[in-house]
């Protein structure tokens, strides 16, 4: 028994020696070879130390340390930073931000639909106008937007790839097949293959349906407090009811598989609804016949309506800091993050599209298939703008109520359902 | 109503004596809030003059006692000392002095604050990116009531000091001698033993489950959510607000919150009972299939089906929900296209059959061990009398069997109305649907919507409303079970 | 003579009756271990790393394990936090359970009922609703965050006196009389508490380090609140659960599996070799009620 003992404490003394557990580094600037690009000079004093604690996704852990080194080299040895940076998916980074706003990250990366909560709870800071110019003449227009809450701009852009487009299988779907759901639908049915398509369970897929038919959506934001005071949505007028009709269609569960995986690409599933994150997967599946093309149209009533969707973008947001040197330190940081050199190398690293207007325009990132399907998608894009998170959800369930009816009747109760259910979105006081 | 003899009822058919026990039941309700009124009343009655009471012996300590115990209402312990119970007094004045350093830079402020929860608002400042955070609700919330827990903590202290100098008083009177710093330790460690071992697990308790309890509780008054979240934002007293949206059956166009609770309070209900009868009686059908007689291998069986219990949930469980995916391997090996998880109706079947998979082995292992204990002669006397294995079970076996599990069934029913974990792994509350408030799930419990209000919309305050009704729900629940089940025994029997 | 005929189709019968159990038995064992084959050939199927709807890999290999030990995950990390929490929850835990439980079983003091339902009463609440709370409380001593290890064995150990109900349920049977004998005998209550009855409570003992050792590798709410993000405070649970999000899932299903293996190893085999002291905390718990 004494022997399993002094064994059972054995181990764990091993796995501490064994395993080097640290997050944290000292990065400081090596010598004084000052001003070697990206530095920005706003007058404002903050040579110094600072514990710096940033949450990106678990694929640019490693390339955002060595961009923050190249930071501080940058501006020679003005900074020495204890970096601490921690993996964190940018769909979870709002929920732990909110949950805790000063043991939060300094610098953090989101997704879009996340600014309104995040803005809410105090855990953007605003841009101030010198960034605002700086940010607004480097990114797309677009992605701009999608930091933008009332008149003022909370985040810096960081990627341009959080929309969705089509993937599919060469050997099943022709290029030309690919334009129509309906055609999708037929050709997977003959080959016993499914269309993944999760339209029916996710309101960030069902808007596609409504966008496409031409509905808006649109919310009043307090720009004060951040709170949703008003809404303008026409869903549940004629054109929402065209696009519940051909949400019909993608009903048929023999067919169509709510599932957003990449992984049965090439064996039970011929086409996929998906976004960027999934296109190395969906390249290991299918290879060569990897096709990768904008949204297809569906047809109601003798009309052929081209598929919507939103432009989706992820941001940087730095959190309102206590000590304004820390705080001008992190807005370069984030600055820099979010440049030209930066996004160029984050293309090259893990493929994620640049919104910065320079680097998009590079070769290999027009080139590169998923980010062209993307761009071509734009056209018939919309900018993801604020919206309440549950918004989303509300979407989903109306869509999927539409599954079990039938007559248009039915369609049109749901819709009126789904307007009756948005003064519950709004706010309260 | 009749009353029946104990012989006249022994007479009556099976369904009389059904209705009868039904009319007695009722019969007895009024009864019953009688008795609760007159309990409630001595209760209250017990309460005032218990302070009373105190009262009185506070003052007459202080105008019957010595200098010594004078002293000691202004400066605890300072009798003890006087009087050369060294240890007790330095105990007493140190936590005199902790309680007042306490008090004036920490606690103090946060009691003051209690009553509005802060109204300095945190600034902003846009041209540098700066914020002065302002008051803190959450903070002044928390430490308030740490501070109303630690007062009641220093009062008790205090009387115990009051009371020790009476006492002590009280044996130099008789010329007796008092307890040493020698004595004291030693009674640490025997008659007051109990008070030694008590003192962490109290403390613990306190501190982790009272005060956080305390404080949603009282958040459930506030408009705690996501336009009110500190440190940024500020929240305050709403009253009754929140409850009124409980109550409050109409909304005029969208999905009510009452409404949806009073439909995943059914649901949970409705899991709470399937979960814990299917997982009784097919436990209970499996344990005595291995426990038959001629059945080789009992230890494998046993082994094989206790797995599902080794394996920590979360991973089995997300395993299975990915299996019960539209592109999982379920469908993958029938090679159908069943929507598991986005049917209602199937979703709720399917959970439930999951639960089997976790539950039945517990059940297994509890029957067996109760099984061994049905005396042997019961089966032999039935065998003699012919009794076939059905009436054997339905006679002796299940009886039995429902006398001694009754509070087992009771604990697992409200362990299965919370859940949580079979729930949020499997299905995480979907499918989703539109006419519930917040687009909750047909699966939701009110344990996991609870969870999803608070973590996915910071709703607080609703949150800790339904956290409440879910423990007024358990407990009328378990009180009125346990006074009608037969199998609450008294625990000293054992001994 | 008559009577040979009916005996043999009695035995005939039974022989058809037992085949009839076997069956089902086998067929109730296939269902139950299923899942683990499934969950097992998974995590050696390097072909496909997402969901899948094959039983079996089309390429075979270590590559999921590898990876779970490669510089690319802080699985490790997550690994060896959750097994230091255990160890100390188990411990700690089989304490505070005892001292709660010893006195409830044999101490009777004025508070004793009053203090048993309260606890009773604290039970009913739902544990979740508390949990942003805990943080805080956590987070006012620095136990959150990249302390989260400290944080959660606290949080873990802090109210377990409240399910003293087993062990509770095991002291009661033992004879009073073995107190009374020992307290003649001139020894202190904590003398008796710790020679006399620990002693004797070995099974329960038992029951209660395992069932307290088990607890801390499936929880992965409270772990997530109070590591907030940190990889050096993650548990095992919380960590893999990152890799069925949306985005990871396509790539790191099959890296999930094989790290829900290397966790289901030692929890698995510590019970099977300790189950039957399991079974015995659990038949006594469910009868004393």
């Amino acid at each position: 028994m004494k022997n399993k003992l002094k064994l059972l404490l054995f181990v764990p003394a091993f796995l501490l020696s064994s395993c080097n557990f640290t997050y944290s580094y000292v990065v400081a600037g090596l010598d004084a070879s000052s001003g070697s690009g990206d530095v920005i000079d706003d007058g404002i004093e903050d040579s110094g130390t600072y514990d710096i604690k940033i949450w990106v996704d678990d694929a640019i852990v490693d390339l955002t340390r060595t961009q923050v080194q190249q930071f501080v080299n940058d501006n020679g040895t003005k900074y020495k930073i204890n970096l601490t940076i921690e993996p964190q998916s940018e769909g979870n980074a709002a929920s732990s931000m909110l949950q805790d706003v000063t043991e939060g990250a300094d610098i953090f990366a989101f997704a879009q639909d996340q600014l309104a909560r995040l803005k809410v709870a105090g855990a953007v800071a605003k841009l101030n106008s010198t960034y605002l110019n700086l940010v607004s003449e480097r990114n797309s227009e677009d992605s701009v937007k999608a930091a933008t809450i009332g008149s003022s701009v909370y985040a810096f852009p960081l990627t341009n790839d959080n929309g969705y487009f089509l993937y599919y299988d060469k050997s099943v779907i022709s290029d030309e097949d690919a334009k129509s759901v309906t055609t999708i639908m037929a050709k997977c049915k003959a080959k016993n293959k499914t269309f993944n398509f999760p339209a029916r369970g996710d309101g960030f897929y069902s808007a596609s349906y409504f966008l496409g038919a031409g509905c808006k959506t649109s919310w009043d934001i307090n720009e004060e407090t951040g709170a949703f005071t008003a809404y303008h949505d026409n869903f549940h007028e004629a054109n929402g009811l065209k696009a519940a009709k051909g949400l019909r269609e993608v009903a048929d569960k023999s067919v169509v598989s709510t599932d957003a995986i990449a992984s049965r690409l090439g064996e039970r599933s011929a086409a996929l609804v998906s976004g960027i994150w999934n296109y190395e997967v969906a390249k290991n599946r299918l290879g060569d016949n990897l096709g990768c093309a904008e949204l297809p149209s569906y047809t109601v009533d003798g009309e052929t309506i081209h598929l919507g969707s939103y432009d989706g973008f992820k941001l940087l947001g730095v959190k309102p800091q206590v000590n304004s040197k820390k705080a001008s330190v992190c807005r370069k940081l984030a600055l820099y993050l979010t440049s030209e050199t930066c996004q160029t190398e984050r293309f090259n690293t893990v493929s994620w599209g640049p919104t910065n207007v320079k680097s998009s325009q590079e070769e290999a990132v027009v080139n590169h298939p998923g980010l062209a399907a993307l761009a071509k998608q734009h056209e018939y894009a919309t900018i993801q703008s604020q919206c309440p998170g549950t918004w989303y959800l509300h979407l989903a369930t109306t869509a999927k109520a539409i599954e079990t009816s039938s007559t248009d009747a039915q369609l049109q109760a749901i819709l009126t359902n789904y307007k009756n259910g948005l003064p519950d979105l709004l706010s309260d006081d | 109503m009749k009353q029946y003899s104990d012989l006249e009822l022994l007479r009556l058919s099976r369904s009389q004596k059904f209705g009868y026990k039904v009319g007695l039941f009722f019969k007895r309700i009024p009864l019953w809030f009688k008795n609760l009124g007159i309990k409630i009343w001595g209760f209250i009655k017990g309460i005032g003059l218990g302070i009373f009471n105190w009262f009185k012996t506070i003052i007459m300590t202080f105008i019957q006692g010595d200098w010594k115990t004078k002293v000691s209402y202004f400066v605890m312990g300072f009798g003890s000392i006087a009087r050369g119970q060294i240890l007790r007094g330095i105990i007493f004045a140190l936590f005199e002095v902790v309680f007042i350093l306490y008090m004036v830079f920490f606690g103090g402020h946060y009691l003051s604050r209690l009553y509005i929860l802060g109204e300095v608002e945190s600034a902003v400042d846009a041209e540098s990116g700066t914020i002065v955070y302002g008051e803190n609700s959450f903070n002044i919330l928390l430490y308030g009531v740490l501070t109303l827990f630690f007062i009641v903590a220093f009062i008790y202290t205090w009387n115990l000091n009051i009371k020790q100098n009476r006492i002590s008083e009280q044996i130099i009177k008789d010329n007796k001698k008092l307890e040493t710093a020698q004595d004291d330790l030693r009674a640490m460690v025997d008659k007051e033993f109990h008070k030694t071992l008590l003192a962490i697990p109290t403390i613990g308790i306190l501190i982790f489950t009272v005060l956080p309890i305390f404080f949603m509780i009282l958040v459930a008054f506030t408009n705690y959510d996501a336009n009110h979240t500190p440190p940024l934002n500020l929240f305050g007293w709403v009253g009754w607000d929140n409850w009124a949206q409980l109550f409050t059956w109409t909304n005029s166009d969208g999905a009510s919150f009452s409404m949806t609770f009073g439909q995943i309070l059914l649901w949970t209900l409705i899991w709470a009972f399937f979960a814990t009868f299917s997982n009784y009686f097919i436990g209970m059908l499996i344990a005595m299939l291995i426990n038959k007689k001629g059945i080789k291998l009992k230890k494998l069986w046993r082994t094989v089906l206790v797995f599902s219990i080794a394996i920590p949930q979360f991973i089995s469980l997300l395993f299975v929900s990915n299996m019960f995916k539209t592109d999982g391997i379920i469908n993958g090996i029938l090679g159908t296209h069943i929507d598991f998880w986005g049917n209602a109706i199937l979703a709720r079947i399917t959970v439930i059959v999951i639960n089997l998979w976790i539950g039945v082995p517990y059940l297994m292992l509890v029957v067996t061990g109760i099984l061994m204990n049905i005396p042997a002669d019961l089966y032999e006397s039935a065998n003699i009398d012919g009794a076939n294995p059905w009436q054997q079970y339905s006679k002796i076996t299940l009886p039995y069997m429902l006398f001694i599990t009754g509070p087992y069934l009771l604990t697992s029913f409200t362990g299965n109305m919370n859940n949580f974990n079979v729930i949020y792994l499997l299905t995480g509350g979907g499918p989703n649907v539109q006419e519930y408030y917040g687009n909750a799930g047909k699966t939701d419990l009110l344990i996991t919507w609870l969870f999803s209000l608070a973590v996915n919309d910071s709703n607080y305050k609703l949150a800790a409303v339904i956290g409440i009704m879910v423990f007024i729900v358990v407990a009328v629940l378990s009180l009125v079970v346990y006074n009608i089940i037969p199998s609450t025994r008294n625990e000293e029997e054992f001994q | 003579m008559e009577k040979k005929p009916k005996m043999v189709s009695m035995s005939k019968r039974r022989r058809t009756v037992n085949i009839i159990s076997y069956i089902t038995l086998a067929l109730i064992s296939i269902v139950w271990i299923l899942p683990f084959i499934f969950l097992l050939l998974k995590s050696f199927d390097v072909g496909n790393p997402g969901v899948t709807g094959y039983v079996f890999p089309e390429q075979w290999g270590f590559d999921n394990y590898i990876y779970l030990f490669s510089a690319e995950t802080n699985f490790l990390q997550w690994y060896f936090n959750t097994f230091i929490i255990a160890l100390f929850v188990c411990v700690i835990q089989t304490a505070m359970q005892f001292m709660m439980s010893y006195v409830l079983s044999r101490f009777r003091f004025k508070l004793r009922k009053p203090l048993m339902n309260i606890m009773l009463v604290l039970g009913m609440f739902p544990g979740f609703l508390t949990m942003i709370v805990l943080y805080q409380i956590l987070k006012t001593f620095g136990l959150t965050g990249d302390n989260a290890v400290p944080g959660l064995i606290l949080v873990y150990c802090a109210s377990s006196g409240m399910g003293y109900y087993v062990s509770k349920g095991f002291l009661d049977t033992l004879p009073k009389s073995l107190d009374e004998a020992a307290l003649v005998d001139g020894a202190t209550r904590a003398q008796i508490f710790i020679k006399v009855i620990l002693p004797l409570c070995k099974p329960i003992l038992i029951y209660t380090v395992l069932t307290s050792f088990m607890g801390p590798w499936g929880d992965f709410v409270f772990a997530y609140t109070v590591s907030l993000g940190s990889q050096a405070g993650m548990n095992v649970a919380a960590g893999l659960n990152s890799w069925l999000s949306a985005a990871n899932i396509g790539a790191h299903f099959a890296h999930f599996c094989a790290g829900g293996v290397i966790v289901a190893i030692p929890v698995m085999v510590l019970f099977l070799f300790l189950q039957k002291y399991y079974v015995e905390g659990v038949t006594g718990g469910a009868v004393k009620g």
